[in-house]
């Protein structure tokens, strides 16, 4: 008999050897554990990616909330279940996007005034692996205190993912 | 305190790559490529940065334009990079020895800072922007509350 992933279950992760043991019971729904991997795209421009910045390669505003996107969290998608490759393709900036890679259990320690979690956040109409911290959403009047945390937190996590450039958009390799 | 406003957060990291030069009329300067920077900010439409975001309000590029000139005028590093966030703020940064800095425009008179050192927690502070361009010293809030000042005077014979 086939397994199906039902919608609150959402689609089963890629086939790898990291997930071969638990891959059949293992959804984009799945908790997401602190030793995943996270993936974000970075707009390939000087003002996202600048070598000169040195551990602040990736700058502090590539994971601030937008107003638009991150009502409900910054969105990441778990390496899991999406490659590097799509997740560039997934933005739509005219000079492509690099693509940085978070291990999870280090964004949480990147952030440690921000109590931050991820929690899975399934979006079958987008890339698998949708993830998202909610305490990175956009909320509009923020106290000052709570956006230097997030502003903080943004520093921390740029400084992370500096280290962990994975995809390098074609041409620029 | 005292050491917050002798200037520690203008101490700015002296650029380890060579820049270039600042003195030949020809050869454009980092001042110069922060200000195209900034200009080109100005300039993004609806989805700049490929996922939706709004466009830059031009005021505040206008802000971040005349914090470039304060910099500049009071003999700063020039920044190493600029920025613009997902929610229109933009912002200036710089590096070195091991440490971060960041001057972030939230408004049209006030900027943020952000200080990051190695092994010290991350420090904030504002400044009121002004463009009086005579100063050497730094114009913080506090300094404005002891002297009764209004911010955002603009000095005569200033212009960019």
């Amino acid at each position: 008999m086939a397994i199906r992933p039902t919608i609150a279950r959402a689609r089963r992760s890629r086939l790898r050897l990291r997930v071969l043991i638990r891959w059949l019971w293992y959804f984009e729904s799945s908790e997401i554990s602190h030793d995943e991997f996270l993936l974000r795209a970075v707009p390939n421009t000087a003002h996202y990616i600048e070598q000169a910045m040195g551990h602040w390669t990736v700058a502090p505003a590539n994971f601030q909330p937008d107003a638009k996107r991150d009502q409900d969290g910054t969105s990441f998608f778990r390496e899991d279940f999406c490659t590097p490759k799509r997740v560039a393709a997934e933005c739509k900036h005219p000079a492509g996007a690099w693509v940085v890679r978070l291990r999870v259990a280090e964004m949480l320690g990147a952030c440690p005034d921000l109590q931050l979690d991820v929690i899975p956040d399934p979006d079958l109409n987008g890339l698998p692996g949708h993830a998202i911290p909610p305490m990175l959403k956009y909320v509009s009047g923020r106290p000052k205190a709570e956006k230097r945390r997030i502003k903080d937190c943004s520093q921390g996590l740029a400084r992370l993912a500096s280290k962990g450039i994975c995809y390098i958009p074609p041409g620029l390799r | 305190m005292a050491a917050i406003a002798s200037g520690i957060w203008t101490n700015l990291p002296q650029v380890t790559a060579a820049p270039e030069t600042i003195t030949s009329g020809t050869v454009p300067t980092e001042w110069w490529h922060r200000r195209r920077d900034l200009l080109e900010i100005r300039k993004y439409q609806d989805g700049w940065n490929g996922f939706g975001a709004d466009a830059p309000d031009p005021k505040m590029v206008d802000a971040a334009i005349s914090f470039l000139h304060v910099l500049e005028r009071r003999g700063d590093t020039p920044p190493m990079r600029v920025t613009l966030s997902p929610d229109g703020l933009v912002a200036m940064e710089w590096q070195g020895d091991g440490g971060y800095w960041q001057a972030e425009i939230v408004s049209e008179r006030e900027v943020e800072w952000m200080r990051v050192a190695p092994g010290r927690p991350t420090e904030f502070h504002t400044e009121l922007l002004t463009l009086r361009c005579r100063d050497k010293t730094p114009e913080f809030d506090w300094q404005f509350d002891q002297q009764s000042r209004a911010p955002g005077v603009v000095a005569s014979g200033f212009a960019y």
